[in-house]
């Protein structure tokens, strides 16, 4: 069986991103990772089915709690994606390069919610889709034909671009 | 569908966590592995036996002394009620008078 610490340290960036994806705030988000590895630390979680998905869903529970408790709204909602301005705009990236990143996260930042879940599930948090499904509690085919929708959905608009 | 779009996807950057939210989640882990590592405290568990043995050995001498000693307790008894003494009754008519006969008895008790 995988440990707990194993499981975090494997999947930390795929359990941040999605608590991200849902609060929208870093230090929101932090918090509600930290406050589901708290639960799962002191309930001493005895895995019934797939760990991995099993800490999915507590983050993703915790987080959901903490949006519906949430009284105001973030003034400023934070992206997942990094600001590539930043970071990457050194002379390898043509301007380009750089519109076309920029133009598909923001269309992956607003996807709705079960769509945008399944995408930071699958490609960020590199979950297959019998563990997404069991953490969105979907069946595995309404799971993998959303993501692959999404997928030409996006793929689509990126193609009109060029 | 291509796996070239969704190697494009998976290349985007992500905003990372902070390297605090590390420090504060490893510690939960070693919070929570150091009472396994823990060794039986055996010398605590001396010295809560030797005062539990005193305390009994007190507690059964004790119980021999007082089962040993003579009986001195007194025994009291409740006052027995006095039956020869008469209460006298009296007879009160619902009309609101009163018999001239039974007042005569009463006075001369």
């Amino acid at each position: 069986m995988e440990n707990l610490a194993d499981i975090y340290v494997t999947y930390k960036q795929g359990l941040f991103s999605l608590a991200l994806s849902i609060l929208r705030s870093s230090a929101e988000a932090e918090d509600a990772v930290h406050d589901a590895f708290v639960k799962l630390t002191k309930k001493k979680v005895v895995f019934k089915g797939d760990p991995v998905s099993y800490v999915f869903t507590t983050v993703r529970n915790t987080a959901l709690d903490r949006l519906r408790r949430k009284k105001r709204i973030v003034d400023v909602p934070e992206f997942v994606f990094d600001d590539e301005t930043s970071k990457e705009a050194g002379p390898g990236k043509s301007l380009q390069e750089r519109e076309r990143n920029f133009i598909i996260r923001k269309e992956i930042e607003s996807l709705d919610e079960p769509q945008r879940e399944v995408v930071m599930m699958k490609l960020y948090g590199g979950l297959t889709f019998e563990q997404i499904s069991e953490v969105r509690g979907e069946p595995l085919s309404t799971v993998s034909s959303r993501y692959a929708r999404t997928l030409k959905n996006l793929k689509y608009k990126m193609e009109a671009l060029v | 569908m291509s796996e070239n779009f969704e190697d494009y996807l998976r290349s985007q950057t992500l905003k990372q966590p902070s390297a605090g939210l590390d420090d504060k989640i490893l510690s939960l882990f070693d919070e929570n592995e150091a009472p396994e590592v823990k060794e039986f405290p055996w010398q605590k568990f001396l010295t809560y036996a030797v005062a539990a043995m005193l305390f009994l050995s007190v507690g059964v001498a004790e119980v021999i002394q007082r089962t040993n000693a003579p009986d001195n307790s007194t025994v009291q008894t409740a006052p027995v009620s006095d039956s020869s003494v008469v209460v006298p009754t009296i007879k009160v008519s619902t009309s609101g008078t009163v018999n001239p006969q039974e007042e005569k008895k009463l006075l001369k008790k």
